[in-house]
């Protein structure tokens, strides 16, 4: 577990003991907001993916603008952390797969709601193991660049009739990933010929779930054709719509061996390069060159910057989800001065 | 919580996956290596704790021998889990800034062995001070940078003079100098003897310039995993910081006197003609910059695209993959990886005989 020196509560946040995972309060309630506001105005209905920082207190700031909105996380496990938290309504990713999982289901609380996402027989064959626990059913609908899903339209109409034989199974609607912009208009595409199939052979579709967290502005939300009825994200409380970074790591330098290199206690194991190295957002003219397991190489222009042993340096990671998979706190920023230190409830909870 | 580790006696297949396994055969195995490697030389191991960061498996190590019964450590934190755990001699491998962290090193000095890398004078001139006002005295090594292009000092000069700094100061001892190398891509044994001989002799370029002005170098310490033969036979050096070893990752492989240990356990939650999905995604797998790991037994399985918590697997050939099959994957990432986890699950003859609590991790302070 992390072990930072630890700092009270209304200190600077450059006085946190690096590396630190930072959130900027106001701009992330803004982002939130937002965000809801605008899929509000297109009728499309938001579920946040919880998953992607894993904290309830986080989560609780995106639901609180839409009660009734489940959550959504990847992982059985992730779901067992947000229940623990008081979530009741959450949507899971994964199918229903392991005894581990299957024992999960079957020991869900009464008021508790789960949504499980499936793609064949063998999904549903598990289910009929969980005879006391009603639970929702998505079938996932395969994109262009993600192969999970059912494939043909004969196999989709064919687990919606075994569902219908399942008293304790309720088919929610239809959900597909986009896990890159290119994928979106496919991924919709695809929603809706399997919808349009449903509705031909009198079988209702319900929900349209589109899994896409690329999809952040009010103008790309205009894009989504009509019957897609909500849109799961995870990384809109965090993306910056100004220049001022929601969500940084703050590092410091710790070596400063030649002109024009800077060497700082933030690697891999702080901040994830999984996809991409992340960008200094402090100092214009510095960036980062590579990284190693526990150290950063800041390479600048000696000629227009002076960087010095002790300089904070701030970082905004390529991708938040992989990031704060690798912390226990979050801290919460607010007037540059630190308001509250967040649990990533949900951090390494992979199964 | 619903998802606790499997109990002692569980058989690989109960196992909820994904799980981090250690096949604890192949990592004794790996660790008699270096106990035989090291029996008779005067240079010993000294394992770094960067990459499996469990005190209980560094003490493993300690226990089947080879080492000088003390561990390197990256960060503050991580040295303080060591001490925790008993270790009584530890090397923080990287230069420590700031009055807090040198504080927190400085009292663990009060309670073990500590030594702390330099490379810069006036961090040396804050850590003395920081020790001096409570009373402390912690070991200090220069840094060389032998060919990475990272923290350290670049000439025999530049370490001569901190060198003098540190023997001028009270509350630090100098011991002498480190460094660490890496090399690229497959190497063979000729390699890595070229390859790691020459960047410890730049190590121990700087030492004698210290040497020769009179002031004792105790420890050189340099070498790590893929030096680990290397070292040992090289007149001066101390001490090797081998860390990869222990479990050893898919990059590595070329040396085959060294087992993989570390392994993730999957299970196949979609299958059809061209692919497979499983349960383990990017984040419990790392893959900086697309270095994607293998599937054990099966070179029909390819990683295709890796998501948060799963991925997708091309597959050829006629194998029969269903839902519920599980399999293992050979990590490629090993310390990013572990870093990642809360446990790792020992097995040996495919049932676990121990749960290791990997406690340095998220140790990055």
């Amino acid at each position: 577990m992390e072990r930072p020196v630890s700092s009270p509560i209304g200190e600077h946040f450059l006085t946190l003991d690096t590396p630190a995972l930072i959130v900027k309060k106001g701009l992330l309630r803004t982002n939130i907001k937002t965000m809801m506001a605008d899929l509000v105005k297109v009728g499309i209905n938001l579920i946040p993916n919880v998953g992607t920082h894993g904290t309830s207190a986080i989560a609780r700031t995106q639901t609180n603008y839409n009660t009734k909105s489940p959550i959504f996380v990847d992982t059985f496990q992730q779901a067992d952390c947000f229940l623990q938290a008081g979530f009741e309504n959450i949507i899971i990713q994964a199918p229903p797969v392991g005894f581990g999982k299957i024992d999960f289901l079957n020991h869900l609380e009464e008021f508790q709601t789960l949504t499980l996402s499936i793609s064949n027989t063998a999904h549903l064959e598990g289910l009929l193991r969980t005879p006391e626990s009603p639970i929702s059913v998505l079938l996932k609908i395969p994109n262009k660049s993600d192969s999970v899903g059912i494939k043909t339209n004969e196999g989709l109409i064919t687990l919606i009739e075994k569902l219908g034989s399942l008293e304790h199974i309720r088919f929610e609607g239809l959900i597909t990933n986009a896990p890159s912009m290119d994928s979106i208009e496919q991924a919709c595409a695809s929603l809706l010929s399997a919808s349009k199939y449903l509705d031909g052979n009198s079988t209702p579709s319900g929900q349209l779930l589109l899994n896409a967290s690329n999809l952040i502005f009010e103008d790309e939300f205009n894009d989504i054709p009509k019957g897609i009825t909500g849109l799961i994200s995870g990384t809109y409380p965090f993306t910056s719509k100004t220049q001022d970074p929601v969500c940084s790591i703050i590092s410091t330098v710790m070596s400063t061996p030649e002109p024009g290199r800077a060497y700082i206690d933030c690697g891999q194991k702080a901040i994830s390069i999984d996809r991409g190295v992340p960008s200094v957002t402090n100092y214009p003219d510095a960036t980062i060159e590579k990284m190693s397991a526990e150290h950063g190489y800041v390479i600048f222009d000696s000629g227009k910057l002076h960087l010095q042993i002790g300089d904070k340096i701030l970082l905004s990671p390529a991708s938040y989800s992989d990031t704060f998979n690798l912390y226990d706190f979050v801290n919460i920023i607010e007037d540059d001065k630190l308001h509250s230190i967040l649990l990533t409830n949900s951090r390494g909870a992979f199964k | 919580m619903k998802f606790n580790q499997p109990n002692i006696g569980t058989s690989i297949a109960d196992i909820e996956t994904p799980s981090l396994i250690i096949d604890l055969e192949a990592m004794e195995s790996n660790f008699s290596v270096i106990a035989e490697t090291y029996a008779t030389s005067t240079c010993k191991m000294r394992q770094h704790a960067k990459n499996i960061k469990c005190p209980d498996i560094l003490w493993r190590q300690i226990e089947i021998g080879g080492t000088l019964n003390g561990v390197c450590a990256a960060k503050v934190s991580e040295a303080e889990v060591m001490v925790e755990a008993g270790i009584r001699d530890v090397l923080v491998t990287s230069e420590i800034v700031g009055e807090d962290k040198q504080k927190r090193l400085a009292y663990l000095a009060k309670r073990a062995n500590i030594k702390v890398c330099i490379d810069n004078k006036d961090n040396l001139i804050a850590l003395s001070s920081v020790n001096g006002s409570i009373g402390s005295k912690v070991g200090v090594l220069i840094e060389v940078d032998t060919s990475m292009g990272r923290a350290g000092v670049r000439t025999p000069e530049q370490g001569l003079e901190l060198a003098k700094l540190a023997d001028s100061l009270e509350s630090v001892e100098f011991l002498g100098v480190m460094s660490h190398q890496t090399v690229e891509g497959f190497a063979d044994k000729e390699t890595r003897f070229l390859e790691g001989k020459k960047y410890i002799d730049r190590c121990l370029e700087v030492g004698k310039a210290i040497e020769d002005s009179g002031i004792e170098i105790k420890i050189v310490s340099s070498g790590e995993t893929f030096s680990y033969d290397v070292a040992p036979k090289i007149k001066g050096v101390t001490e090797v910081e081998g860390g990869t070893y222990a479990l050893m990752s898919g990059p590595t492989a070329y040396m085959e006197e060294f087992s993989l240990a570390g392994k993730v356990l999957t299970t196949i939650i979609d299958v059809d003609e061209s692919q497979i999905v499983i349960d383990a995604g990017i984040k419990c797998l790392g893959g900086p910059l697309g270095v994607k790991p293998g599937i054990e037994g099966h070179r029909d399985l390819t990683f295709n695209e890796m998501y948060d918590c799963y991925s997708l697997l091309s597959r050829k050939g006629e194998a029969n993959y269903k839902i519920g099959d599980t399999l293992l994957i050979e990590t490629s990432q090993q310390d990013i990886l572990v870093n990642r986890w809360d446990h790792f699950i020992g097995l040996r003859d495919g049932v676990v005989e121990v749960v290791y609590e990997i406690s340095a991790r998220g140790c990055h302070h």
